[in-house]
């Protein structure tokens, strides 16, 4: 099987809201290529498995060492970075069948293997995720955070909004508005920030409501899937805690 | 603001306290639906399972330990059957079906067993609300308060009481022999034991109380614990009812 001719099967859509298709392609294997490097292949050499001349697929990729997230799609049924899928490994995962690639499920597909992760974005500006320090005069040295504190913040300051959280998760759909755990996620390192802390009560406001934490119902794929292993189930938790001591204190402190 | 030292805090008064936005309400709702799933309905299901063990000691047992209820001055016992049974069950099953409606379950892809879960909790739920109507409509509104049993004939060899006060009875002519409504009952005792185990454990994450990944872990083992203590309970219940004969069939 090691150095057979690798089959991919990708699900393509010429544009936006139009039908898709499996497409099949078949290219010769070489040592250590990964999904991307399969997609360049197909890139210079745009036939299918038969042979047929076909457009080039499109996709998204930017950094290549899985840190921009820019080419998160559905690898085998799973969702993760298309540069750190290694053809060796994924093969193992199906074998005798062909690797499949197919668009993220929850956000609308531009073309092919491209989609339109705007509603991620969203999202970050609806938990306003950023520190408000611009103003007409200098502020100051920022408060100094403590060494263990910063550990934890640096962990979810990883998130690289690649979708994989929200790709798994059974309660981020068309039919929901929850703003998932990345965003979630978000609310807690800017709240832990010593400056961002100013802002706690904001943030927070913004997921007391439909969409917000309580629409997560702990499936923890989020968890499970988070290709920079992420503790985002306990930054649910940390969200879940402070905005329920924020409901029993604003019943007796208006 | 007239002043130029400190800035003042505002201070919002409003007029009518408990008016909601639609955000505030959606949050409300969700909160209440979880909270109510904890009290007073695990309290119920908890008591619930634990009081109908005492069928597994016989009739006198049985009866001993639901007496309280059943001799309650009718009024306190409805209020406390509305209040804290009906009216919260009615609201949790209701609002947890819009809430079980939004998933896509994705368990093919994403075999987690947590992921397994959250689709289970979604399941028991549907089976338990038609369970849960079949079960109170044929107890407590049908059978028991209305059936005419032959009075106090007592069964010399068992010395079972077949009577209109006995709801042992009640219930041993409705379960004895009767395997396909044991299976039905046996599901409902299944899917309430871990509905309720899963339900708290998710509770403990949506208030914050299990915060950390080791917390959550303990806290399974915990609810695990006590969901299946509640399941071989119900399951012993229903067994001893389905399992011993009826003296008095005819």
């Amino acid at each position: 099987m090691a150095n057979e001719p690798i089959k991919i099967r990708i699900k393509r859509q010429p544009g936006p809201g139009v039908a898709s298709s499996w497409v099949d392609f078949e290219m010769p294997y070489r040592a250590s290529m990964n999904v991307i490097s399969c997609l360049m292949e197909i890139q210079r050499n745009p036939v299918d498995a038969s042979g047929k001349p076909v457009d080039p697929v499109s996709w998204d990729c930017s950094c290549l060492e899985e840190v921009c997230g820019s080419c998160t799609m559905v690898i085998n049924g799973r969702v993760r970075q298309s540069c750190s899928a290694l053809v060796d490994n994924i093969r193992k995962e199906r074998p005798g069948e062909p690797i499949s690639l197919e668009p993220m499920t929850k956000f609308p597909v531009v073309r092919d293997l491209c989609v339109d992760r705007s509603r991620m974005f969203e999202s970050l500006k609806k938990v306003k995720a950023w520190i408000p320090i611009d103003g007409t005069h200098d502020l100051g040295p920022g408060p100094r955070m403590n060494e263990v504190d910063r550990a934890e913040s640096y962990k979810l300051s990883e998130c690289m909004t690649c979708g994989c959280c929200v790709e798994s998760c059974p309660n981020y759909n068309e039919d929901s508005k929850f703003i998932g755990p990345a965003a979630i996620s978000q609310v807690v390192l800017f709240n832990s920030h010593p400056t961002g802390a100013m802002n706690a009560g904001e943030r927070l406001d913004a997921i007391m409501g439909e969409g917000g934490i309580t629409d997560c119902g702990n499936a923890q794929n989020c968890v499970n899937v988070c290709p920079k292993s992420i503790p985002l189930t306990t930054s649910i938790a940390k969200a879940s805690r402070a905005t329920s001591v924020r409901m029993i204190t604003n019943l007796f402190d208006r | 603001m007239l002043g130029f030292g400190r800035q003042r805090a505002t201070v919002v008064v409003t007029t009518a306290p408990i008016r909601m936005n639609n955000d505030q309400r959606h949050f409300f709702y969700r909160k209440l639906h979880s909270l109510l799933g904890v009290l007073p309905l695990g309290g119920f299901i908890a008591e619930h399972f634990v009081s109908n063990a005492f069928i597994l000691g016989g009739q006198k047992s049985y009866e001993s330990a639901v007496g309280w209820l059943l001799n309650m001055p009718k009024p306190l016992l409805w209020t406390l059957e509305i209040l804290t049974i009906a009216a919260p069950l009615l609201f949790h099953g209701v609002y947890g079906l819009i809430i079980a409606r939004q998933a896509k379950n994705n368990t093919g892809n994403y075999s987690y067993a947590r992921n397994r879960n959250f689709m289970l909790q979604r399941l028991t739920s549907f089976y338990l609300l038609v369970f849960i109507i079949y079960h109170v409509w044929s107890t407590r509104f049908t059978g028991h308060f209305t059936t005419n049993y032959t009075p106090d004939r007592i069964d010399q060899a068992t010395g079972l009481i077949q009577s209109q006060q006995s709801i042992y009875y009640f219930m041993l002519e409705k379960l004895s022999g009767n395997w396909a409504l044991g299976a039905v009952y046996f599901l409902g005792v299944a899917s309430a034991a871990f509905h309720f185990g899963n339900g708290m454990w998710t509770f403990c994450i949506a208030w914050g109380i299990t915060v950390g990944k080791k917390a959550q872990d303990n806290a399974r083992v915990v609810f695990s614990g006590i969901g299946l203590a509640l399941f071989a309970l119900g399951t012993a219940t229903v067994w001893h009812l389905v399992s011993t004969p009826n003296p008095f069939k005819v």
